[in-house]
């Protein structure tokens, strides 16, 4: 149960960041009240290009770093791909790299959601993150290396097309996973980012996956984010104190045993959704989740952004890897009336609407 | 003519052989086959008289000190903070050299590749282009480039109070199992760019460092003071401003929980730390690291040095110390 909560709070991790600093950002516009205006304009580096640079939240949504391939048919997944997913998953991403070897996370440390401070020169632009992981992406027109040194955060060159960014990435060792349900990618991977500051707080990305060696198509996940003002990057070393390894063990030989007959999954089918009142840390302010049951197999989808089998550990409660473990709750009629969602943060009530 | 250069310089050899000696030889790496340690100081000292003699090795490590009075002499080298420190006495007879050769141990036991050739790129001089100092569009020196690591020309002279005295003899004795390198941990602030090498990326507003082995850190240029009550961290709150050609860096918040020498000088919460970098042309950068830390030392001390520009295409490789990490476990005290 423990390594389930380790592993729930870490995909928290990026969310509880420094958001409780309140350090005041020099050269943010602001309103006659001192608050950050972010929807003045977007603005323009010396050099004439828009400047991307500042602290933002940026990535894709919660539901999306659980399982990327979502808009992807199933059969474009490849067989080996599917079935590496489903046994990381069964294990609880145990062996998740990021996770059990405080090493970055590669395309997911950059799609999935948290601070990232971009920081842009003509040439050059570094992007922090509060773990002390960093990317270059080199603007000086260099192409991407023909043969380069596989690595945890790849390779990128970018270039601009009108006012958007576009970054190009490859080089990537195959040891990191694209998402939590732990689909893999080969040293094939490309990945193509489009940035475009909307206005002085937002910004759109787009992020497209192509790895021929496991996927039969490439496809993009909608990202984007907002710039975090009065704030700062919170040093993260993740060898500090590091204790959760230990107890990382995946699936329990008892909880392999445990099989939960149709009959009850179908009883668990479901919209189940968290009171707009109860205000979740992790999920904002509605929580929608939708369980289904297909091929036997039940399933959880949360806001329509990807299906993700949900592992039971025993006749009421399932790990799916999406923020934690999942309790159906019965009233004396045997009717499920709500689940519980239990993260290391907090535990949500979502109740069942249909 | 000819003849008489020859003829004068053969006297003149003769001259000191009647009445002393001489003690030559070459300081290599004791790693694999041995590389030869350039700029080594060589201190010689005379156990009767206490009369002492220093030199230091030439860029292939050979080294000679002549004009030596007969009689036992202490040859140590000491050269900080790379190499173990060397002591062995030699007998100097009367027309006569002595030959020593010197391998010296290095702080990582010999175990980095198979010459210490690595140890010894960080100390021999690099050819550097030559150019005016770069700036930037708002007339300051630009700091930007990727620069060889460099080790202290000079580590400076830290008193420690008798508690780190403590320290550092127990950090000794357990054969510095605890460095944070072995724990995958950030050196201290202190220790920014000791092997580099390092990168820098200077912005109006915020300069970043990267380094290669340890993490990137944030210099704020756009006038934001220290927080009230910072979160003590390894690398803690650096803010910097220009005092005319000079950056200088200001860091405090800093964590107690690693080192800033290999030898365990170690950070405080209460350390404040001052970089001095000024880039006095293209190939280099002068740094002067200032230590403030009353908690741990009786008064501020500074260790120098200088960077020298990297060569061309040259980049920092992504390097993670826990992949593949397979050292902790046989890191053991005596």
């Amino acid at each position: 149960m423990t390594g389930k909560i380790a592993a729930a709070a870490f995909v928290l991790g990026a969310l509880a960041d420094g958001q409780w600093l309140h350090q005041p950002t020099p050269g943010i516009p602001r309103g006659a009240d001192g608050k950050p205006n972010l929807s003045a304009p977007a603005p323009k580096a010396a050099d004439g290009k828009p400047d991307l640079s500042g602290l933002w939240r940026l990535g894709v949504e919660v539901g999306i770093s659980a399982n990327i391939t979502a808009a992807l048919p199933s059969s474009a997944i490849q067989p080996w791909a599917s079935q590496l997913s489903l046994e990381r998953l069964g294990n609880f991403g145990k062996d998740d790299p990021e996770i059990t070897g405080c090493i970055p996370g590669g395309p997911r440390h950059i799609t999935h959601s948290g601070l990232a401070k971009i920081v842009q020169t003509p040439a050059l632009i570094v992007i922090l993150y509060e773990d002390l992981s960093y990317r270059q992406i080199f603007l000086d027109g260099r192409s991407l290396p023909q043969d380069p040194n596989p690595s945890w955060m790849g390779y990128s060159v970018g270039h601009w097309e009108g006012d958007e960014l576009v970054v190009e990435s490859a080089g990537f060792n195959d040891r990191t996973w694209l998402d939590f349900a732990g689909h893999p990618h080969t040293e094939a991977l490309r990945m193509t980012e489009r940035y475009s500051r909307r206005d002085f707080g937002h910004m759109n990305l787009q992020v497209t996956l192509e790895d021929p060696n496991a996927y039969s198509k490439p496809w993009t996940v909608s990202a984007g984010g907002s710039l975090a003002p009065d704030t700062e990057l919170l040093e993260y070393v993740c060898l500090e104190n590091e204790k959760d390894r230990e107890h990382l063990i995946g699936r329990t030989s008892e909880e392999k045993k445990v099989i939960v007959p149709p009959e009850v999954l179908a009883k668990y089918e479901g919209v189940y959704e968290v009171p707009p009142a109860t205000g979740s840390y992790a999920l904002g302010p509605r929580a929608v989740f939708n369980v289904t049951l297909e091929n036997g197999e039940l399933l959880i989808d949360l806001q329509g952004k990807g299906k993700i089998p949900m592992i039971p550990l025993s006749q009421t409660l399932f790990s799916p890897r999406l923020l934690g473990t999942y309790e159906f709750v019965t009233d004396d009629k045997g009717e499920v009336t709500h689940m519980l969602v239990h993260s290391a943060e907090e535990v949500l009530n979502a109740v069942r609407k249909k | 003519m000819r003849n008489i250069v020859y003829l004068l310089a053969c006297c003149a050899a003769v001259g000191w052989a009647q009445n002393t000696g001489a003690i030559s030889g070459r300081v290599l790496t004791a790693a694999g086959s041995g590389e030869p340690i350039p700029n080594a100081p060589i201190l010689v000292k005379n156990a009767a008289t206490g009369a002492s003699y220093s030199a230091r090795t030439a860029s292939n490590g050979s080294y000679s000190l002549s004009g030596l009075a007969p009689g036992n002499y202490e040859v140590s080298v000491e050269y900080p903070p790379i190499f173990i420190p060397f002591k062995r006495t030699v007998r100097v007879a009367q027309a006569q050299a002595a030959r020593l050769e010197i391998r010296l141990d290095d702080v990582l036991l010999n175990t980095l590749g198979d010459s210490g050739a690595e140890f010894v790129k960080l100390i021999a001089p690099q050819p550097t282009p030559k150019g005016p100092t770069p700036r930037t569009r708002d007339g300051k020196p630009d700091l930007s480039g990727i620069w060889l690591g460099a080790i202290p020309s000079d580590p400076g002279k830290p008193e420690p109070l008798p508690w780190v005295e403590a320290l550092m003899k127990k950090r000794g004795e357990d054969m510095a199992k605890d460095i944070p390198t072995s724990l995958c941990l950030p050196f201290g602030v202190a220790m920014s760019g000791t092997f580099g090498p390092i990168k820098f990326v200077q912005t109006p507003k915020l300069l970043v460092i990267i380094e290669e082995g340890d993490p990137p850190r944030q210099v704020f240029l756009d006038g934001r003071g220290h927080p009230k009550d910072p979160n003590p961290s390894f690398y803690g709150h650096s803010v910097g401003r220009w005092e005319g050609e000079t950056l200088v860096v200001d860091t405090t918040g800093l964590n107690d929980r690693t080192w800033i020498s290999f030898d365990g000088l170690p950070q405080t919460e209460m350390q404040h730390v001052t970089e001095r970098y000024r880039r006095p042309d293209l190939g280099h950068l002068e740094v002067e690291v200032t230590v403030d830390d009353p908690s741990a030392f009786q008064k501020p001390w500074t260790m120098k040095k200088t960077h020298s520009l990297a060569p061309k295409n040259e980049e920092i490789m992504e390097s993670i110390c826990q992949e593949n990490e397979r050292d902790q476990r046989h890191m053991a005290a005596q």
